[in-house]
């Protein structure tokens, strides 16, 4: 059972065929999942260490208890991890599990293996919007436009499931990405027109317009946190009938999938999550992308594994590309969405040179 | 619109009066001071031209000037001068040719022109220039250019790549920048360069005495600046990660010094890792405390940066922030006339600059209250 891969190529003979992930009984597997699992909850928390250890500045393993643990104000190097450290680390968790879940939710539903979060058009349109709030309406502070970001993904993807909706056929995951694909365009452009067009705009979307989970402050939390729980918990919840819908849409059906329901779901989640990650932290590219794939390696098609595992891996992978570009620049920081662009481009060759890497 | 019109307006005053201006700006107030130089430095000088054309006709003529594209052969005395950069339209009009075609400036008025521009302008009763066209991705619009006639390009702060001046050069002898991109030199050197491309040459010197004259002046008259180190960076906007410093050849890093205040020795470091031509280096908020400055002065884009900057619980520690030995500029007119210093715009900013300094040095926090 493929859970994902492009579209023309879902014949199910091939979905049939014994490989190590179909043909090994379940015992051994279930296992190995387990396993996979252990590893990922460690790789996680050993990453979300990492993050308030490390940064430009070296700073004691002991101050960094303290700072956490018995917080001393009159301490520089403690209030550096409390209010840079912390709340970065914080975000880069909340926004990876987002953008990881939003990843692999859009390559199951669009079976399309090399779709990433932006393929429905949501970060097109959380970006204009945002441009549009800073070059016409003249906010500046995040905690202001994530509203926007919000109104715009929602509006943008309500759009794409309307174009692609269109016909007889209704909405299918093609026509779906099409839709998004072409949209996406249209709003970047409008977006840069705005931004060349004022250098003003430039200067406020800088911080915003490659992904960084740096410099936010935790405003954004009693926003951010229940719009993404919320994003999670839907798309977590589709698991089961992503998984019948991989089989066709036919075949979904007759086992009793409502289709409608499911893709309406699976979309709002999509929207929250990656509305939200790019209203707090940009566009951050490859990572909805790399880790749905990485999860895949281990776990075989079945998205009730692939989704919770990306949860955990990608908030992980995050951070360590966020503390990498912290350590790499002598003077100043790298942002993230700079790191996990150049971490994601060989990998994205590397995906579409190697189709069968991720069991396809 | 250039010399000829402006001689008769010019004869009354000549350089005594420049000098008078300075003596008495250590006494009195910098607007008075500003209003006089203003006067001192268009009028003198459309005088002695004058009599130096008379006397001397094709005198400095031609002119070769050598930059970073090439050298500019200017055959004779440029009447119609376009520029294409920052400063240099201030130093065009100071020295008695009104340009035809200036960049929009930032912090200018709505037409696009500063305060101490459009009255050396007046002064001269010439007619303001037009203002030149960018695409959306800087390009020069060259048929406008071309449309002015120009006998002269000046572009000594500009970026303008071979390519353009190729172009540019066609149309009219052009001067590039003398060694990197936005790297025309100190604005006395840019003062004496163009001098010496207008056939100015001792005008140009004496507004350099003159200009800097002032400046002894108001070190003079701040003795606390002198020896006090400071950093001269960016406000922090929402989301920034690192503080932006500029480097010690940045010409509002020099204006500084030239008051009595000496660039704080730990930029030595950042300068060392910051590549190309870049005037400023960033620092993460993590290590700004290994920069150490008794003062530090930025700019902003907007009020609500500053407020960002000075609530942000990291930058706030910072020593120079805590203690209140800080000078933000938000008002972009004064940004401007401290970042791209000329010999029009240093008497203009001086009167509003020390002020906040001193406020800074003394640990009052100074944030100035934009002109209207």
């Amino acid at each position: 059972m493929t859970t994902a891969s492009p579209p023309g190529e879902t014949t199910p003979v091939r979905r049939h065929t014994p490989g190590p992930y179909s043909g090994t009984g379940p015992a051994p597997r279930h296992r190995r999942r387990v396993a996979v699992l252990a590893a990922a909850v460690v790789f996680l928390l050993a990453m979300t260490v990492l993050s308030v250890m490390v940064g430009a500045r070296g700073i004691a393993p002991g101050t960094v208890w303290d700072a956490l643990f018995h917080f001393d104000s009159s301490s520089d190097e403690q209030v550096m991890v409390r209010e840079l450290r912390l709340p970065r680390t914080v975000i880069g968790l909340l926004v990876g599990a987002a953008l990881g879940l939003c990843g692999a939710l859009i390559q199951a539903f669009t079976r399309n293996p090399l779709a990433d979060p932006g393929i429905l058009g949501v970060n097109a349109g959380a970006g204009f919007a945002v441009t549009f709030a800073v070059g016409v309406l003249g906010l500046t502070d995040p905690t202001e436009f994530i509203w926007f970001a919000l109104a715009g993904a929602f509006a943008l993807t309500v759009l794409v499931y309307v174009l692609g909706s269109l016909g007889a056929d209704r909405a299918t995951p093609v026509k779906l990405t099409l839709a998004g694909v072409a949209l996406t365009a249209v709003f970047s452009g409008l977006t840069s027109a705005l931004t060349l067009k004022s250098l003003k705009t430039l200067d406020v979307t800088r911080f915003w317009d490659v992904g960084s989970i740096g410099g936010r402050s935790l405003d954004v939390l009693p926003v951010a946190l229940p719009l993404i729980g919320a994003g999670l918990l839907l798309g977590l919840f589709s698991a089961h009938s992503l998984n019948a819908l991989a089989l066709g849409d036919d075949s979904a059906r007759s086992l009793g999938v409502r289709l409608g329901a499911t893709r309406a779901c699976v979309v709002l989640a999509v929207t929250l999550l990656a509305g939200t990650a790019v209203a707090v932290a940009g566009p951050i590219a490859f990572i909805g992308l790399m880790v749905p794939h990485v999860v895949r390696w281990f776990t075989g098609p079945d998205q009730r594994w692939i989704l919770p595992l990306t949860v955990l891996v990608a908030p992980a992978f995050l951070l360590a590309a966020d503390v990498v570009g912290r350590v790499v620049l002598p003077s100043g920081e790298l942002r993230v969405g700079l790191v996990t662009a150049l971490v994601g481009a060989p990998v994205l060759v590397a995906l579409v040179r190697r189709r069968n890497a991720s069991g396809l | 619109m250039s010399d000829p019109t402006a001689a008769p307006t010019a004869t009354p005053a000549p350089a005594p009066r420049r000098t008078r201006v300075w003596t008495r700006a250590a006494g009195l107030a910098f607007a008075a001071a500003l209003v006089l130089t203003g006067c001192g430095s268009g009028t003198s000088g459309s005088g002695t031209d004058d009599k130096t054309s008379a006397a001397n006709p094709s005198g400095a003529f031609p002119v070769s000037i050598e930059h970073a594209h090439g050298i500019a052969t200017i055959p004779e005395k440029p009447k119609r001068v376009v520029t294409v950069s920052w400063m240099n339209q201030d130093v065009v009009a100071a020295l008695g040719t009104v340009p035809v075609g200036v960049d929009k400036q930032w912090g200018g008025d709505k037409d696009g022109y500063h305060p101490w521009f459009r009255d050396q302008v007046e002064k001269l009763g010439g007619e303001l220039p037009e203002v030149l066209n960018y695409g959306d991705s800087g390009e020069m619009d060259f048929e406008q250019i071309l449309s002015l006639d120009p006998d002269l390009i000046i572009g000594l702060y500009s970026g303008i790549s071979d390519v353009d001046y190729k172009r540019l050069s066609e149309i009219a002898p052009t001067l590039a920048y003398t060694k990197k991109p936005f790297d025309g030199g100190t604005w006395q050197d840019m003062t004496r360069t163009i001098g010496k491309a207008l056939g100015e040459t001792e005008k140009a010197e004496s507004l350099v005495t003159e200009v800097e004259g002032g400046l002894a002046t108001v070190a003079k008259e701040n003795p606390e600046f002198q020896g006090k180190t400071f950093a001269y960076g960016m406000a922090l906007a929402p989301g920034a990660t690192e503080a932006s410093l500029y480097l010690d050849y940045d010409p509002r890093v020099r204006l500084l010094t030239e008051i009595g205040f000496e660039n704080t020795p730990s930029m030595k470091a950042i300068a060392s890792a910051v590549q190309g031509a870049n005037w400023y280096g960033g620092v993460s908020m993590e290590k700004l405390d290994s920069i150490e400055a008794d003062v530090y002065v930025g700019w902003a884009n907007n009020p609500k940066e500053v407020t960002h900057s000075l609530n942000d619980p990291v930058f706030k520690r910072w020593a120079p922030i805590q203690d209140k030995n800080y000078a933000f500029l938000q008002d972009p007119t004064l940004s401007m006339a401290t970042s791209a210093p000329t010999v029009l715009s240093i008497p203009w900013a001086m009167e509003r600059y020390v002020p906040l300094l001193a406020d800074a040095v003394a640990g009052k926090g100074a944030v100035d209250t934009p002109a209207s």
